[in-house]
């Protein structure tokens, strides 16, 4: 907290702290609804509602809701179909699940909290932690090696060996295969976090500019209509970097998946 | 890079994908995956460093030999990144470097 011409403004990193907002344990374990938790499962309810709503008339003529929810079906199912190729079509539903969720988190982020709500009330933005987003990526990178394995066998192997180089190649091909699988998790994971975490920092260290240049007064006052203005570019910019880390989340998760899926033929 | 940004929209599919296109008002077009490819590079680059980087460590830690293997590794993941980096400029669908998932488009 700082103190601001009588103002008193949050810091730019204090929306990213995790409150316990029902707290719960089992013995000495701390299970508490955390704002994180419960701001997922409000992203996870607004999904389920968005669709039961989307799909309960289905019409030959879509209304709004049914068409808004074909759009997003089809975008998804495309991008599967596209990547993975046919067989793709088992992950459909992951990668829709996964491109929703990550979707409604991220523009759930953008709801702007009410000023003077207790600080646990506010809104959080769940994929601004890296152990939230890396809990997506892993579960993403577990389903790659499960079903690689599952359906290649140890042909598996042969992504970190693809064929047709001269056997010295292999010596630094098979140690740079192998650190670049390593580091999928990582840089589906830091990706969307550093997006989120530093766009969230960025609108409140700009609006903190807007709070001090107007408590300040004067010439002042009137200079902070600019970060007044960047705020509102940000804020776009913001909603396009939402959807498209969404989309580059589902992306990389498909193309890890066709990897998986035509290992054996590299 | 200039043909990149095309194989994106299929250009063999004939008509029937071309049909389909239109029924899709989302961004299909060049500008959304590129954008995309645009924002992931530098996450990569770093992930891949700090795998390798890490890798090194933890190698120095048992095997003692500090710093050798952190700078072994370190130039492992910068080797690692610039080649999934060069990959996926090649191959607009991703780091794959087969690109089967793009040839099956068509």
């Amino acid at each position: 907290m700082m103190l601001t011409g009588g103002l008193s403004v949050k810091g730019p990193m204090d929306q990213f702290i995790i409150y316990p907002v029902v707290e719960l344990g089992i013995g000495s374990v701390d299970i508490s609804l955390t704002n994180s938790a419960l701001w997922m499962l409000l992203a996870t309810a607004a999904i389920i509602a968005f669709f039961f709503f989307a799909t309960r008339r289905t019409s030959m003529i879509p209304g709004r809701l049914q068409c808004a929810a074909e759009v997003l079906y089809e975008f998804i199912f495309d991008l599967v179909r596209d990547t993975v190729g046919p067989e793709g079509r088992k992950f459909f539903p992951y990668v829709f699940t996964l491109f929703a969720f990550i979707l409604t988190a991220n523009f759930f982020g953008m709801i702007p909290s009410l000023p003077g709500l207790p600080a646990k009330a506010q809104t959080f933005t769940t994929t601004s932690h890296l152990v939230v987003t890396f809990a997506l990526a892993m579960i993403s990178v577990t389903i790659v090696v499960v079903y690689g394995i599952w359906k290649n066998g140890a042909g598996f192997l042969r992504l970190f060996a693809p064929s047709g180089q001269p056997l010295p190649i292999y010596f630094i091909l098979v140690p740079v295969e192998i650190i670049s699988f390593l580091s999928r998790p990582l840089s589906l994971a830091i990706r969307l976090f550093a997006n989120m975490f530093a766009g969230h920092i960025i609108l409140k260290v700009f609006a903190g500019f807007v709070v001090s240049l107007s408590g300040a007064g004067g010439v002042f006052a009137l200079i902070g209509i600019f970060p007044f203005l960047g705020i509102i570019a940000v804020t776009l910019l913001e909603f396009l970097i939402a959807v498209l880390q969404a989309y580059v989340f589902a992306i990389l998760s498909c193309i890890y998946l066709a990897d998986a899926a035509h290992a054996a033929d590299h | 890079m200039n043909g990149s940004a095309m194989t994106d929209v299929p250009s063999s599919g004939g008509e029937n994908s071309g049909k389909e296109r239109d029924r899709h008002p989302y961004p299909s077009s060049s500008l959304f995956p590129d954008l995309a490819r645009a924002l992931s590079a530098s996450s990569q680059l770093l992930a891949a460093l700090l795998v390798a980087g890490a890798a090194g460590f933890g190698l120095d830690r048992l095997a003692g030999s500090s710093p050798l293997f952190l700078l072994a590794g370190i130039g492992a993941g910068f080797v690692a990144g610039i080649m999934i980096i060069s990959r996926m400029l090649k191959d607009p669908r991703g780091s794959s470097g087969s690109g089967k998932g793009t040839e099956r488009n068509g």
